[in-house]
C-alpha cells in the first residue's frame, strides 16, 4: 500500500458521486511512478473540472509531494 | 453547524499533509467574512513557489468540497507566511509601474496569467491611476490583465 495512491483515492473519493467506483493502479517505475485513476463515467467531470482545473489542482499536489519522496507522478485519469 | 463544516476541512487537510509527506501545519480560524485556513511548517516553500501554486491548488481543492456546506457561502480562503498580503503588495507595485510605462508609451501592456484574486486587485489599484484603463482577455487559466491608455 502506497501513500501516494491513498492519497490520490481519497482526494479522487471525496470529489466524485460515486465513490465505491474510484480506482487508482500505481505503476510504479524507477523515476516515474504512474497514477491510473478510474472513476464512473458521469464523475469524469467532477475530478477533471472546469478547463481541466481540478485534475491541475490535483497534479500540483502530486509535484510537490514527489518532492518529498524523490520521484516523478504522473496523473492518467482515464473514463 | 459552522464546526462541521471546520471538522471536514480539518480532516481533509489532516489526509492530505500525511499522506503526501509534506511536513506542514494549519490552523484553521472562523472570521464573520470566512473561514481561514493557515499553513506553517518547513514545507511552506513548497505551497508558496510560482506564486503560490500549490497554496492556490489546496485552497480551490478545499472550497470545492467544503464551500457548499459553509453556512452564508463564504468562502475558505488559504495563506501562509503572510504570503497573500505580500503577493498583493508585489502587485499592485506591478500596476502602478505598467501604468506609468502605459502612460509613457501609449502602448497597451498585457500581465502574465494570473487567478481571478490576483486580476481583481490589478483592477482595483489602477482605477485610482489616471490615463489607463484595463480589462481582461482569455478564458480559464489563461485569463489575464490588459492595460490600456486612455
Amino acid at each position: 500500500m502506497s501513500e501516494i495512491r491513498d492519497l490520490v483515492e481519497a482526494i479522487s473519493k471525496a470529489l466524485v458521486d460515486n465513490p465505491d467506483q474510484v480506482e487508482v493502479k500505481e505503476i510504479e517505475g524507477e523515476v516515474t511512478t504512474v497514477l491510473e485513476l478510474r472513476v464512473a463515467a458521469a464523475d469524469l467531470g467532477k475530478v477533471i473540472g472546469k478547463q481541466g482545473r481540478t485534475a491541475r489542482a490535483i497534479r500540483t499536489l502530486l509535484g510537490a509531494s514527489g518532492m518529498k519522496f524523490k520521484k516523478r507522478f504522473v496523473l492518467e485519469i482515464l473514463g | 453547524m459552522r464546526d462541521s463544516a471546520v471538522e471536514k476541512i480539518a480532516e481533509f487537510l489532516d489526509t492530505i499533509i500525511q499522506l503526501s509527506g509534506l511536513r506542514l501545519r494549519f490552523d484553521i480560524l472562523l472570521k464573520p467574512s470566512g473561514i481561514f485556513v493557515e499553513l506553517s511548517g518547513e514545507d511552506s516553500s513548497l505551497l508558496l513557489g510560482k506564486n503560490g501554486e500549490l497554496l492556490n491548488a489546496l485552497e480551490y481543492l478545499t472550497n470545492k468540497l467544503y464551500a457548499p456546506i459553509v453556512p452564508e457561502g463564504k468562502y475558505i480562503s488559504f495563506d501562509c507566511m503572510g504570503f497573500r498580503n505580500k503577493r498583493a503588495d508585489e502587485l499592485k507595485m506591478m500596476a502602478r509601474y505598467v501604468a506609468q510605462r502605459v502612460r509613457y508609451l501609449g502602448k497597451s501592456f498585457t500581465f502574465e496569467p494570473m487567478p481571478p484574486a490576483e486580476r481583481r486587485i490589478i483592477h482595483l489599484e489602477l482605477l485610482k491611476e489616471p490615463g489607463v484603463r484595463t480589462e481582461s482577455v482569455g478564458e480559464g487559466s489563461s485569463r489575464k490583465v490588459v492595460v490600456y491608455p486612455t
